[in-house]
């Protein structure tokens, strides 16, 4: 019944575009039920009944004899003496029912609408128990006759079915709330769309709305924790791009996703506007993969834009404001305990070896520095950060036009860092007739990118509480005037000569170098669309992608004042190079890629078929000009004002050429790299019980040479997924309304050029260097040596990646769960190979193994017409093993992270602290060891003898920790209480380590401040088993081990919001659809367990605007980690 | 049809397709042959700033505490972070994992390929002609001078002298250390054969014949330590040196501070320098073509404008006291934390704050404030050559040959050339330094090994004195020294990629 009744429907869409008819009917049946009287006169094509089995006289055998009569007098006919009546509606639909409920019949109307108050156009609205039902029209009204008592149900596709009891209500407005995991929800995939039913892989959708108001002007931000498989580790720095990974780390070169925004493919998607985006697909597993060849093996996420949808005309605006502030500062050393942690380390160097610098300082000029100033407050702020967005949608027949324009502002915890955007969006598709269809996108943004903040939170980590933070007032000579240009100037403090390596923080956030940088890009494509031979469509698009980057950085003169001066009073001396210096960069992108796809659609007998085919080219160019310009000693400076932070400025030095220059150097190349594909996709199922995805692409790339036999690779994926609710053995049971299994495997591509922390455009083409050059006195005599052999037969990294899985929906459509368990194999891993008395190679040697548990869990329900929730979590485990690799990557004296044979990646290796020497007889009785080439004294760390050789050395390092986390994990949930919404994000990770570089291996070039746990630190037997001696020239508390290792595991309040939705009601006079406010407060709470500003450390940003592979999970307390909590307010209205 | 569209697709392809860089290649440029890549070995002892930084292991950071640290007169002090280097070099701690020892070796096999990549070509092209017979002989004297470095340094090392194109082909076992000397002594009698006794002043410093016998001389004094070396080498020591000093090509630099100041690179007393220049079209700042670390990694670590370097190289309390009273050469040799730089003796008239991270450092590659602004950069003493082989060596290596040889006529010339050098270093001064009369062969002995500490005090020569006078242990045991340090252990990652290779004695 329920499945005859969906077709009926069907039947009632498909149908709904012919008139009324009148159609005569002719019948002669004798001694037959009604039910099958009815049958006949469908089967004669013309009318379709709805009626409930259950009724009583719908079995009551009659007689009929009618020719060419009409509908009426014939069902008449039919039901004399019953008790049946019956109601014709639109489309030649008739309704049969029961005469006592056709007497209470009233009449009810309403609204449908969704989550924000948009109409929902096509919802199912039913009677419970009969066949009574229509749908909404394209503003969500709909007009209903029913009984008085009874329930109606309203349900429609991708939404949960939700019932609400008549009680005599003539209007029922009602918000339905989205199913995230309906099957039938259309998902984007490579080169098309696809209903998620068709497709054997693992594809995440997730709604643009998700990320329009959350406060990251970079929408991957918002989706930490939201969907299983996708690492996101973000960055402090704003504008800066978070460190994202889908399924483990696959190399250790470029591992991040691959971007495609309408198409396009992509680095990243910090040009656009979270409240541009319609929709964000994230493609985890082989099948889903394949298509996008050798860019697919990272993983892919995929943005559609958005585009009018029809209906009239929409506008919103959104807007939202918040303040950022750092809720976890790193403790360091107040004055006081600064003061005193200095004298114990004076006193023990003293003892160590009769050194009486510090001594000296701590009993002469210590008393000339008396600030107590916490520099991490000083140099921070309560930032701010808004948005504003405002868009317009209109659609007709022919005609879909959409347009956004959204200005971002984001300040950084620094003072002085701040990023704005403003973005633009644009879109039009024209219906020219039923066979073809253009239309263009067009993205646009500007962006002004901060100053570094790292430096200075570094400085603020390193300088003394004891140096004051203010300004002091000197009478002084301008550094910018004349010789009798004095005046009163407020200048910063120098430091002491314990920190004579470092400068005062506010001296660079105010006076040091500065820049500006600003970004422009416009991303666009036209594409048109071609329908012919009924199963077959065309589409050409190409696309373009212009960025350009322009940076004026200045170096200005400074002045500054150093209170205790050898000998003297508190003097005023210059700071830095006394030359000021301009350096002007430009970087200029440009990206065209082509795609000509055509798909064809068939239906055969039980088969269904969809096929796509293709060919794409690429073209990638990137250009860069850096020049600079320095004053003369002794000539006129370059004045401080923005006017002449160009390298024509008029200003400078002319004739000296050294340092007036147009870069030549590697740091700005010059590159292009174009590609050539081909591709094929087939979906097909039978009798949409059995599912097949196969793919296959070839890419032909232009960096290798053409005698390389792999300049075109193939890769491909073969899926397979078995419904297994559509099986008869399943017809019987209640609990699961949807049940797949589903597995695929491929071989997809890593087109990575980043090696060894070095980018090569051309990997087939080694680059010269001049630096065999040869020096005779002041002649030059140029030479060239290329700077690696190419292997003939470089390839690009593979992944051999599997998927198998099992989805199911259960409960009615309640319980949504997924599990899936991938495992990759990267092969092939391009390394640079050095060998002694070789020069490098750049190869492919070496295999990466990933392999973990997705698991995701959600639960929807609508409790009543006020109350309705979801839950959703969601888990994933990670196994990152080298299997191999031809050049290990090895940790360094102050730096951890190592990537070698038989271990995870990136992994921390060091020495294993068990406690701290307590005295000289302890010291006798352990292993004599000689760590950093020192002995050890009482107060220094005990490392174990892992080896067990009696001594404690170089050989005794072992692993100490991994940075990737056994599991991460997510969850989020929503209630909804009539007009109000809120929502809850929390995200996790467990099993991880971070090691803290600050405060233990990171090299000092002088005395940097202490931690505020090293008041604590030993100072005599028994006062410590775990804080060693202060003291930065022993050594061996300073190698890498297991005192730096942390626990990186968190548990975090992402996300907060609060939302209240305005009544409809209300607001239909001022031809408002949608109003909603919101509160949304992130990162309220994390409950983590290191000492650093936040438990995320991403890989540190690389030359290719990556995050490092290798190298991930290092706290250098600086501010990339200073997570803030952002509380924001906002609205949004749509008219 | 069909195919004709297709083959006019996959032609199309193959030109989109084919993307050469948009900046030269070698394939490009006209390299001049074997006179090129003879070029290429002088710019390849001194690279540091990208591959393949063999200057690393001759002039860089791997360099210094290899050669240096191990004397007892040079250690890092100034650098708490790079302090390890105190106990694995100063103190005899020696790890085989120890970044600079890795970077050492692997760098001066580099170098021989390189050379032996010339050898190869030359031999490959069978060319005679007399300026190819140039080129052989740099590259001959270059591996020569690359072996000597491995063979003091680590005793028995593999000894390739052919080209590797494949890994498996330089997986060879060591050689015992006479064959390792008779390569050389082939190399270098080759190369005082060929190279040119001068050459033009657009190529001064480029290497000459008397280059050849410095070095060889320079060998047959390393040979059979600790024990002291046979009269056969002091002979063969003694002639070449006679050889260099009968040629009249060189002359003792005076004053000798001044031997160290940028206007007197190559001057009359310079035999060898890895050489660097800032050149116009490079641009300012620390990372342009014809750098070498050698200033930046000594310079003082200090602030403002005293941060003019890394102070990897400070002088120890033992070379301050090692110089006779008066001797200018310790104002020449050292800079003191707190004082004056004193211009009389090759300072500027600056003083230096007192800085807390060393008391002393090495005013050898101290240059001056307006070369330091004209680099554009604060640690920019960065232009600085590195005497490698100079005159005065050549004196004293002689004096000493000529004492342990022994007989009437050598004594006194042993006493004529100690005095050479004694008075370079006294100047007008006749208060200081005064004449050293011959008495005996032990006394003299010690006179030249005393002479020879503080006339190249901070210069990489002190351990290997030590070692081949059989001084080491009683000079550095309460350091730590023991028999084996003698020869530093190769590094692991050499031996984990060569199964033919085994670690040294006792390692």
């Amino acid at each position: 019944m329920k499945l005859t009744f969906v077709l009926l429907l069907a039947g009632i869409l498909q149908v709904s575009a012919k008139v009324n008819g009148q159609s005569a009917v002719s019948l002669k049946l004798i001694n037959v039920p009604i039910a099958k009287a009815l049958k006949t006169i469908e089967n004669q094509g013309d009318y379709r009944f709805l009626y409930n089995n259950n009724l009583k006289d719908i079995s009551a055998k009659i007689n009929i004899d009618v020719n060419d009569a009409g509908i009426k007098d014939v069902l008449d006919k039919l039901f004399v003496g019953t008790d049946l009546t019956y109601k014709m509606l639109a489309n030649n639909l008739i309704v049969v029912i029961s005469n006592a409920l056709a007497i209470q019949d009233i009449k009810i109307t309403g609204k449908v609408t969704g989550e924000n108050g948009e109409p929902l156009t096509g919802v199912t609205v039913t009677v419970k128990g009969t066949a009574i039902g229509t749908t909404t029209d394209n503003t969500g009204t709909f007009t209903l006759t029913v009984p008085e008592k009874g329930t109606l149900v309203f349900s429609s596709i991708g939404y949960v079915s939700q019932e609400v009891a008549i009680n005599s209500q003539s209007v029922i407005d009602l918000k339905l709330v989205a199913s995230r995991k309906s099957m039938d929800e259309v998902v984007v995939i490579g080169y098309g769309s696809a209903t998620k039913r068709d497709l054997t892989g693992s594809i995440v959708k997730v709604d643009g709305k998700q990320v329009a108001d959350k406060p990251n002007p970079n929408p991957i931000s918002s989706l930490q924790g939201q969907v299983a498989g996708l690492s996101v580790v973000n960055n402090a720095t704003p504008g800066s791009t978070p460190d994202v990974r889908i399924r483990g780390t696959i190399s250790i070169g470029s591992v991040h996703p691959l971007y495609v925004v309408d198409g396009n493919f992509q680095d990243n998607i910090s040009f656009l506007n979270p409240n541009d985006i319609e929709s964000i697909e994230i493609l985890k597993d082989p099948s889903s993969l394949a298509i996008f060849g050798v860019k697919g093996a990272a993983g892919v996420i995929l943005v559609t834009t958005k585009s009018a949808k029809a209906g009239k005309v929409t506008v919103n605006f959104n807007t939202y404001y918040g303040i950022k502030d750092l809720v976890d500062p790193i403790q360091m050393a107040n004055g006081d305990q600064f003061r005193s942690i200095l004298t114990q380390e004076g006193q023990n160097r003293y003892n160590d070896n009769g050194n009486t610098t510090l001594n000296n300082f701590v009993a002469n000029d210590m008393a000339q520095w008396t600030g107590n100033t916490d520099w991490i407050k000083s140099i921070t702020q309560t930032a701010h950060t808004s948005l504003t967005n405002i868009s317009v949608s209109a659609a007709s027949d022919k005609n879909r036009f959409y347009m956004g324009a959204g200005y971002n502002t984001d300040e950084g915890l620094v003072q002085g860092v701040k990023y704005d955007r403003i973005s633009l969006s644009l879109q039009d598709q024209y219906t020219i007739n039923k066979h073809i269809k253009v239309g263009f996108v067009l993205n646009g943004s500007r962006e002004n990118l901060p100053w570094d903040q790292n430096g200075p939170m570094t400085n603020a980590l390193q300088v003394a509480p004891i140096v004051p933070g203010g300004t002091k007032s000197f009478y002084s000579r301008n550094p910018y005037g004349s010789l009798t240009d004095s005046a009163n100037y407020d200048l910063y403090s120098t430091m002491p000569t314990i920190q004579n390596t470092l400068s005062n923080p506010f001296l660079s956030l105010y006076q040091g170098s500065r820049q500006t940088d600003v970004r422009d890009r416009i991303v666009g494509n036209i594409f048109v669309e071609v329908n012919f031979l009924k199963n077959f469509t065309f589409r050409a698009t190409g696309y373009g992608d212009f960025g350009t980057e322009s940076k004026n950085s200045y170096t200005p003169l400074q002045n500054q004042y150093n209170p205790d001066p050898f000998p003297g009073a508190p003097v005023v001396i210059p700071y830095g190079s006394g030359l000021t210096s301009v350096t002007q960069t430009n970087s200029d992108i440009k990206k065209y890629q082509t795609d000509f796809i055509l798909n064809w659609k068939k239906q055969i007998g039980n088969s269904n078929l969809s096929a796509t085919g293709g060919f794409t080219t690429t073209y990638i160019g990137n250009f860069f000009l850096h020049g600079q310009i320095a004053q003369a000693a002794g000539a006129d400076p370059i004045p401080n004002d923005k006017r002449f932070w160009y390298i024509t400025t008029g200003f400078g030095d002319a004739s000296n050429t050294s340092a007036n220059s147009i870069s030549q150097n590697g740091g700005y190349p010059q590159w292009e790299n174009t590609t050539v594909s081909g591709l094929v996709r087939v979906l097909y199922n039978y009798k949409n019980k059995y599912y097949l995805n196969g793919s296959l692409r070839r890419d032909w790339t232009s960096s290798w040479l053409a005698s390389d036999p792999n300049q075109g690779q193939t890769f491909w994926a073969l899926g397979a997924a078995w419904e297994v609710t559509k099986e008869s053995f399943m017809d019987n049971q209640q609990f699961f309304n949807f049940l797949k299994l589903k597995g695929s495997i491929g071989v997809l591509g890593n087109a990575n050029t980043f090696v060894n922390g070095s980018f090569f455009p051309y990997p087939a083409y080694p680059g010269i260097s001049a630096n065999s050059s040869a020096v005779f006195g002041s002649h030059i005599i140029n030479a060239y040596t290329t700077n690696y052999t190419a292997s003939p037969n470089a390839q690009w990294e593979t992944v051999n990646s599997s998927e198998i899985g099992l989805e199911f929906v259960a409960l009615k459509n309640r319980l949504h769960f997924e599990v899936d368990y991938y495992n990759k194999l990267t092969k092939n891993l391009l390394v640079q190979l050095q060998l002694a008395g070789q020069e490098p190679q750049l190869v492919n040697n070496g295999d990466i193994r990933n392999s973990g548990f997705e698991f995701a869990a959600g639960w929807t329900q609508s409790i009543n017409q006020d109350w309705s929730f979801s839950v959703n979590a969601n888990l994933t485990t990670y196994k990152n093993l080298v299997e191999s690799i031809g050049q290990p990557l090895l940790a360094d004296p102050q730096n951890p992270s190592q990537t070698i044979e038989g271990e995870p990646i990136g992994y921390f290796v060091g020495y294993k602290v068990i406690g701290v020497y307590q005295t000289y007889a302890d010291i006798l009785k352990s292993p004599p060891s000689s760590v950093n080439g020192q002995p050890v004294a009482p107060g220094d760390l005990k490392y174990a003898d892992i080896n067990g050789d009696g001594k404690v050395n170089g050989e005794d390092v072992t692993s100490i920790g991994n940075p990737t986390p056994k599991f991460g994990y997510g969850g989020s949930v929503n209630v909804t209480w009539k007009q109000l919404e809120l929502g809850v994000e929390v995200n996790g990770v467990y099993g991880n380590q971070i090691y803290r570089e600050w405060a233990t291996s990171m090299q000092q070039n002088s005395l940097y401040n202490y931690p505020s746990y090293d008041i604590n630190a030993w100072h005599g037997p028994g006062t410590s088993n775990w804080i060693p001696i202060v003291d930065a020239q022993h050594l061996n508390n300073r190698a890498p081990s297991s005192y730096g290792i942390e626990d990186g595991s968190y548990i975090r309040i992402r996300n907060l919001q609060l939302a209240y939705n305005f009544p409809t009601t209300m607001m239909a006079k001022a031809h408002i659809q949608n109003i909603k406010v919101f509160v949304n407060v992130q990162n309220l709470k994390t409950w983590k367990n290191n000492l650093g500003f936040s438990p995320e450390y991403g890989g540190f940003e690389n030359a290719a605007g990556g995050a490092s592979a290798t190298s991930f999970g290092v706290d250098v307390g600086d501010a990339s980690a200073t997570l803030p909590r952002i509380i924001t307010g906002g609205i949004n209205v749509t008219f | 049809m069909t195919s004709v569209s297709l083959i006019a697709l996959f032609s199309g392809c193959s030109k989109y397709l084919d993307r050469k860089p948009l900046q030269a290649t070698l394939q490009d440029l006209n390299q001049g042959g074997l006179e090129g890549q003879a070029i290429g070995l002088y710019g390849t002892i001194r690279n540091s700033a990208s591959a393949p930084y063999a200057g690393d292991g001759f002039v860089g950071i791997g360099y210094i505490p290899m050669q240096g640290f191990r004397s007892g007169d040079q250690t890092v002090q100034s650098d708490p972070g790079a302090a390890g280097y105190i106990t694995a070099y100063s103190n005899f701690q020696y790890s085989k994992d120890d970044w600079a020892n890795g970077v050492y070796w692997d760098r001066h096999y580099q170098m021989i390929q390189i050379a032996n990549i010339l050898l190869q070509t030359a031999d490959s092209l069978q060319l005679s002609d007399p300026a190819s017979l140039i080129n052989i002989a740099e590259a001959k004297w270059f591996r020569a001078y690359t072996f000597f470095d491995l063979v003091k340094n680590y005793g028995e090392v593999p000894l390739i002298t052919n080209r590797i194109y494949q890994a498996s082909d330089g997986q060879i076992p060591k050689s015992p250390i006479p064959a390792i000397y008779d390569q050389i002594d082939a190399d270098l009698t080759f190369a005082e054969a060929n190279l040119p006794s001068a050459q033009p002043s657009t190529q001064v410093g480029r290497l000459v014949q008397n280059a050849a016998r410095m070095l060889h001389a320079k060998t047959y004094l390393m040979r059979d330590a600790p024990s002291p070396t046979s009269g056969a080498n002091w002979q063969k020591c003694l002639s070449l040196c006679q050889e260099i000093i009968d040629s009249k090509q060189y002359e003792l630099f005076s004053p000798y501070w001044a031997i160290w100041k940028t206007q007197n690179e190559n001057c009359s007393e310079s035999i060898f320098e890895v050489q660097c220049q800032q050149n116009a079209n490079t641009g300012a700042g620390w990372y342009t073509t014809y750098w070498s670390w050698w200033g930046t990694e000594q310079g003082v670590r200090g602030s403002g404008d005293w941060n003019l370097g890394w102070g990897w190289n400070n002088p120890t309390p033992n070379l301050v006291n090692a110089y006779e009273a008066g001797d200018p050469r310790k104002a020449a040799t050292i800079l003191f934390s707190g004082q004056s730089d004193d211009p009389a003796n090759g300072g500027y008239g600056r003083t230096l704050p007192p800085l807390s991270n060393s008391a002393y450092w090495n005013k050898k590659t101290y240059v001056s404030p307006t070369e330091q602004a004209a680099a554009g950069d604060p640690t920019g003493a960065a232009f600085v050559n590195t005497r490698v082989f100079r005159y005065a060596d050549v004196i004293l290596m002689a004096a000493e040959a000529a004492n342990e040889i022994g007989g009437a006529a050598n004594d006194t010339a042993a006493e004529a050339w100690l005095e050479q050098i004694r008075a370079r270093a006294r100047g007008n001064n006749s208060a200081v330094l005064p004449y050293i009369q011959y008495q005996n062969q032990a006394q003299f002995r010690l006179a030249i090994k005393q002479e020879r500490r503080v006339e190249f005090g901070m210069e990489m020569e002190r351990f290997y004195d030590l070692v081949r006078w059989g001084d080491a242990q009683s000079v550095l045991g309460g350091q730590g020294y023991q028999p084996k340090n003698e020869y530093y252990p190769i590094p692991s990652a050499a031996i984990s990629g060569n199964p033919n290779l085994v670690q040294n004695p006792n390692y």
